[in-house]
């Protein structure tokens, strides 16, 4: 990690985050400065997403991603926005908040969860810093890609086509490349701080689309749960295109859901706009998009003359912005955009399909990887469906996942190189994260339907008062971020106190002269030097430690005397070394 | 929202009963997940990998030789091609090695590409007998290995 990096990655997330609050004010407004502050996190994963389609577009035209190119690309994005915003006569906030403030019931569990919330975000910040770039997908093409199209300066042909995954969509790589352009290196270290930014924005727009409808007290603690899962804890901040996917899907989702049930057009914008980056992002987010649309078609299916219209049209308009690449590399004769199985082969193998359906649902409950999210989210759907409540709601989520599932066992089957076993090496573990997701985030949403705000209230009216403490919504924002700090802070200190001097032993001297070819020098650099002084004839010339991580070339017993030292040091430049004789 | 249901008060019940279940597992499974990951993702964050590790983090997991891919990048010029040769006359600890050599080397190295006429030769294991006419070594500080520039 380098405060180098670090603050380029910063200036470009702040960047995302402008592009995307003039796309916010573009399509909605907002009536003040706390609303704007609510829907960051939308606002964020808006500029994410429109920042980076314009940057993989650029990228199928033959161009780069420099910074020149990225500022003019998320000016461009805020700016329509903010056109459009004054165009439709959108109102500049004026005020800190908007209206009169809600009662929250239960806030003390809501800034209790908050606060966990915060402090494992913080502590999956400190390990972001310092990642190494392990997992395979990530140097093998993600991160190569992204890493080519920063080094070569855009897309080079035959490079993409040595490498595995060659159709695989470009966001993830544009993304990078602008990281690295930002950071002013390949530092593909300080690069999984990009990944923490993305989780931290997908809880903030998960958050902001629920509220206000949803309680406090129902939002804090199943995003608590999200960031505790144990498969997010260890893959949210690796860098690889999984959780962006299901981020950016889960978020349409959310969106819209909420369109359906409140007709907000802004959020039927959103969700085009979210659905066309999971669409860019992996093969499998064409895959999430369908089923999430048939599940949202079947939801409205009463409406179907109002709604099915607008949805299909904003779903193809999502489309549209993956066809540039999809144009460029079918022109270029890539393969691999589906399974190749044919319908024939498909039914040969058809002996794959129970296990691969055994494998997608134990992934899907498995509480090592995703603890109780999904089955907390059917309960909740099934009790919706009972009480014939917020059921298009339920619907949406249990035909989007029932598909997802039938889908990712439609994956397994189709490819039969893939193992049908939850232990070996098969990205379905990392595909069904998209249905753990949608779970936790819906799970809120439906327990808003079954347990309204009066109940929470009654219940929180019948709890034992802790010294009469109440709570604001804004102290309890206040304590998250506290405890957050807080903990980042005594971190810090400890990690400061424990950090000590190295020490690198050197070893004695032997007494005697010794002709230095080169000193101080970094261990790969003296063994270079030391392999051309051999194939010179200096064949006893040797490595040694002479400080931490600082090495030279010598060779020891030199005679001594004026004559012999001459003799040595002009045999050393006739062969092109500058030697020095010490004592050694 | 909607308050009244035209369900049965028995559905209603079990509805919200099983909300209430539900929103209490939550709080539970957050408290009691929180108390078993804290320290594991403190110990994760309180002892990274060594910068050296961090930087060549998969040549530590798949075990190439740092060294090897360090001397390669010291050695050849932005603008240089290679050619990788792997072989069987070095010891790797995982067969995964040679799987992921020419991939992570690939990444390691760019902007310097593989190419079919290459200024250099990157030998992990490879036998040099056919090249030894026509390559200088560079380095050779491992066994089996060996960096050379190729002499036309």
């Amino acid at each position: 990690m380098s405060w180098h990096s670090l603050g380029g990655l910063v200036a470009l997330n702040l960047l995302f985050l402008v592009a995307g609050a003039g796309v916010l004010w573009g399509i909605r407004g907002w009536q003040s400065w706390g609303e704007l502050l609510r829907l960051g996190g939308v606002a964020y994963l808006l500029g994410v997403a429109t920042v980076s389609i314009a940057a993989t577009e650029v990228l199928v035209a033959g161009g780069g991603v420099s910074i020149p190119v990225v500022l003019v690309l998320a000016c461009a994005i805020a700016a329509g926005g903010v056109a459009l915003g004054y165009a439709l006569s959108r109102p500049w906030p004026r005020r800190w908040t908007a209206g009169e403030a809600q009662r929250e019931p239960l806030l003390l569990v809501a800034a209790l969860f908050a606060g966990i919330a915060a402090v494992v975000l913080a502590a999956l910040f400190r390990s972001a810093v310092f990642y190494g770039l392990y997992e395979y997908d990530s140097w093998a093409f993600w991160t190569y890609k992204a890493k080519a199209i920063y080094e070569l300066g855009g897309l080079d042909v035959e490079l993409l086509r040595s490498l595995p995954g060659q159709t695989y969509p470009l966001l993830v790589p544009a993304l990078e490349a602008m990281d690295f352009h930002f950071m002013g290196s390949a530092d593909d270290v300080t690069l999984h701080v990009q990944f923490w930014f993305l989780t931290a924005g997908f809880l903030g727009a998960a958050a902001g689309l629920l509220r206000p409808r949803v309680p406090l007290a129902l939002v804090t603690p199943a995003l608590a749960l999200i960031v505790l899962t144990p498969t997010f804890r260890e893959a949210s901040v690796h860098a690889l295109a999984d959780l962006p996917l299901d981020y950016f899907f889960v978020a349409a989702a959310l969106a819209s859901v909420l369109w359906l049930e409140r007709r907000e057009p802004w959020l039927l914008a959103a969700f085009a706009v979210l659905l066309s980056a999971a669409m860019s992002t992996k093969r499998e987010g064409q895959l999430l998009a369908a089923c999430l649309v048939a599940g949202l078609a079947v939801a409205s299916v009463r409406q179907w003359r109002r709604t099915w219209l607008l949805l299909f049209v904003a779903a193809a308009g999502a489309f549209l912005a993956t066809l540039p690449w999809r144009i460029w590399w079918t022109s270029h004769g890539f393969r691999g955009e589906t399974p190749e199985t044919e319908l024939g082969e498909l039914w040969a193998h058809r002996s794959r399909i129970f296990p691969a359906l055994r494998l997608v649902l134990e992934l899907v409950f498995d509480e090592g990887r995703w603890l109780i999210l999904v089955p907390l989210a059917i309960a909740c759907a099934v009790a919706l469906l009972l009480l014939r409540r917020g059921r298009r709601i339920a619907l949406v989520y249990v035909v989007t996942a029932l598909l997802a599932t039938a889908g990712f066992t439609w994956i397994t089957w189709a490819i039969d190189v893939l193992p049908t076993n939850p232990s070996d090496q098969t990205p379905i573990p990392r595909a069904v994260g998209a249905i753990a997701l949608l779970s936790a985030a819906f799970s809120p949403l439906m327990l808003s339907h079954l347990l309204p705000r009066e109940v929470l209230e009654s219940v929180s009216r019948r709890l034992p008062r802790i010294g009469g403490l109440r709570v604001t919504t804004g102290q309890a924002t206040a304590w998250a971020v506290l405890a957050a700090v807080g903990y980042a802070a005594v971190f810090a200190v400890a990690g400061l106190a424990s950090s000590s001097e190295r020490s690198c032993p050197v070893p004695p001297a032997r007494g005697g002269l010794k002709a230095v070819f080169v000193t101080n020098a970094s261990l790969v650099r003296a063994q270079i030097v030391q392999t051309r002084a051999r194939t010179v004839g200096f064949t006893s010339a040797e490595v040694g430690a002479v400080a931490c991580d600082r090495y030279e070339v010598a060779v020891h017993g030199i005679p001594p005397g004026k004559a012999v030292e001459e003799d040595f040091k002009r045999e050393a430049r006739s062969a092109g070394f500058e030697v020095e004789i010490v004592p050694g | 929202m909607q308050t009244r249901s035209r369900t049965g008060p028995a559905r209603h019940l079990l509805a919200r009963a099983v909300a209430l279940l539900c929103f209490a597992a939550i709080c539970v499974a957050v408290v009691v997940e929180f108390a078993r990951a804290i320290g594991p993702l403190h110990d994760r964050s309180d002892s990274p990998a060594p910068p050296e590790a961090r930087l060549l983090a998969a040549a530590y997991s798949i075990d190439i030789s740092r060294n090897f891919l360090l001397a390669a990048r010291e050695l050849i010029a932005e603008n240089e091609s290679y050619v990788i040769e792997a072989g069987p006359n070095v010891s790797v600890s995982t067969p995964v090695t040679l799987i992921g050599l020419r991939a992570y080397t690939g990444y390691w190295l760019l902007p310097r590409r593989e190419e079919p006429s290459p200024v250099w030769l990157l030998c992990y294991g490879c036998d040099l007998g056919p090249w030894r006419d026509r390559i200088e070594i560079r380095w050779d500080a491992e066994p089996g290995l060996a960096i050379a520039r190729i002499v036309r």
